[in-house]
């Protein structure tokens, strides 16, 4: 054990001695509305009712299996499992769900059920230092797979390094390492917003209507892929696809 | 001591964009600072990606 991990442990101790002295406290961590920490502290969980929720869904055997050479190399095979098994969990659910993990040792750091068409909560980003974290979160069928503008926080986020957006048909990689500030977040999700927005229509208005979604698909995907900056601020933006029907 | 309230911040991830019928318009307000030269550069880098697919970005009256 070296000592960042000592030194991590011992701040993770203060904060859970110091938020749990309360019971009122104790019960905001088991229900909240969000879902919340799940933390592995020498096998001590903290469970809340998201955790045990999605623990319970079940696993959708009859997918592709996502290939672990499609994920970074820096991902430990517990976290490509992870990601493997997070898709076949939320496959067929209505709501969104979404974890944030460490990457490095394939630990689910906060899991949260959300909405339809979002999820997401507050959560504590101490619980975050000295991990290594991606987001995984899962788009429900009837939605097309790529990130949508509302996406894109990892820019800001300096604690986030990858993102995972997983759906039925496909599976998208967001790595940025590092953050700009939130003016040119929200540029960059403004931009990718209108031009969606105006492709998307086009796209009505010249398809044939059974050939709509799968060349909203094809074209949007493309534009992530190959149309917008890969670079802001010197740090390099990169976006994968990889198709899993 | 950890002062909780500087290290908690919110989060949250979309869902994805509804596949058709269902209709999409970005709502998002333009950012502050946002000019028609960044508009302009917007239209243009977006037509010339278009243009490469084969596919004409045509001014619609909405």
């Amino acid at each position: 054990m070296n000592l960042r991990n000592i030194r991590y442990m011992i701040l993770l101790i203060m904060h859970f001695l110091s938020s749990m002295l309360s019971l009122k406290s104790v019960r905001k961590c088991l229900d909240d509305q969000y879902g919340g920490l799940v933390l592995s502290f020498d096998k001590i969980f903290i469970e809340d009712k998201d955790w045990i929720k999605y623990n319970s869904l079940n696993v959708n055997n009859s997918l592709k299996s996502i290939d672990f050479d499609d994920l970074p190399n820096d991902f430990c095979d517990a976290a490509c499992r992870l990601v493997d098994e997070f898709r076949r969990k939320t496959v067929d659910e209505k709501v969104e769900w979404m974890m944030y993990f460490d990457y490095e040792t394939g630990e689910v750091l906060y899991c949260w059920s959300g909405e339809k068409n979002r999820s997401g909560g507050n959560f504590n980003k101490v619980y975050l230092m000295g991990r290594k974290v991606a987001s995984i979160h899962s788009h429900p069928k009837g939605c097309y797979s790529f990130p949508s503008p509302d996406n894109f926080d990892i820019l800001e986020n300096d604690f986030e390094d990858y993102e995972l957006i997983t759906s039925e048909r496909a599976f998208w990689l967001i790595e940025f390492k590092g953050n700009v500030d939130e003016s040119s977040r929200r540029f960059f999700q403004y931009n990718l917003g209108k031009s969606i927005s105006e492709v998307m229509l086009i796209i009505k208005l010249t398809c044939n209507v059974i050939e709509i979604d799968e060349k909203t698909e094809e074209v949007i995907s493309n534009y992530l892929l190959n149309g917008i900056d890969k670079k802001m601020n010197d740090i390099a933006l990169h976006l994968t696809k990889k198709e899993l029907i | 001591m950890v002062n909780e309230g500087e290290y908690v911040i919110p989060v949250y991830k979309c869902g994805g964009i509804p596949m058709y019928p269902a209709e999409y318009s970005y709502e998002g307000q333009p950012p502050i600072g946002y000019t028609e030269d960044d508009e302009k550069n917007r239209k243009e880098h977006l037509c010339k990606f278009l243009n490469e697919i084969g596919i004409v970005l045509i001014d619609i009256e909405r």
